[in-house]
């Protein structure tokens, strides 16, 4: 009982990382099928049978095969969207607002045992941030 | 519930980490699912059949919404010729 759920456990949290990182949306869509079936297997185990094939029937009958008519209707399928990374403008923003604000922290800093380390790192990080214009 | 709280939490990383709108949708269905394992392992635990059927209209809902996501989905792509939620910023003030 207790092997069965770990293996579902493993196998849901598996897939849905594979559906949110995959690049193309059918990777993810049958990603996404397979965490719904492994969901499925913990609702029979929770003893709950109605609940288990309501699911497989609405989840991966329906929803799934919306999605799939979908990303072939509109020719989704290859991945064109790039990932949103840390190096946009807003990240940028607030990594150097960061920055910028660890100068008021200094005085705490001053105390610990390895300052000289840290106000180091911390006014390199500063001189880097004030070197970019915000 | 460490399980469910996982999944949820994958789901709100690709809400807020992907751009792309039908991998959005995808982890929408993602958070309704441990929502929903979440309410059928409290019903378990309690022994309440109660939370099931409760479960079983979170998931009309969510299949109605799912619906409703994909036609907008479909506009979306017709209007702005593109999937990219970055590019439906018409609505700003």
């Amino acid at each position: 009982m207790l092997a069965f759920f770990y293996l579902f456990a493993a196998i849901s949290i598996i897939s849905a990382l594979i559906v949110v990182s995959a690049r193309s949306p059918i990777n993810s869509v049958i990603a996404l099928i397979v965490c719904f079936l492994s969901i499925a297997g913990h609702y029979i185990l929770l003893n709950a049978q109605f609940l288990a094939m309501v699911h497989i029937i609405v989840y991966t009958g329906a929803i799934m095969v919306l999605f799939l008519f979908v990303i072939m209707l509109l020719n989704l399928n290859k991945a064109t969207e790039p990932m949103k990374t840390l190096g946009t403008r807003a990240w940028q923003r607030y990594l150097r607002a960061a920055c910028s604000s660890s100068r008021l922290w200094r005085p705490c800093v001053m105390g610990s045992t390895s300052h000289r380390r840290m106000n180091s790192t911390l006014a390199s990080v500063s001189c880097a941030a004030s070197a970019c214009p915000l | 519930m460490i399980l469910s709280f996982l999944l949820f939490s994958i789901g709100i990383a690709g809400v807020v980490f992907r751009r792309n709108t039908i991998i959005i949708l995808m982890c929408l269905e993602l958070m309704f699912n441990s929502v929903n394992l979440l309410l059928t392992a409290f019903s378990a635990y309690h022994s309440d059949p109660r939370a099931q059927v409760f479960v079983f209209f979170i998931m009309l809902v969510a299949a109605a919404e799912v619906t409703v996501g994909l036609a907008i989905l479909v506009m979306m792509k017709r209007n702005v010729d593109s999937v990219d939620v970055n590019q439906l910023n018409r609505l700003k003030w």
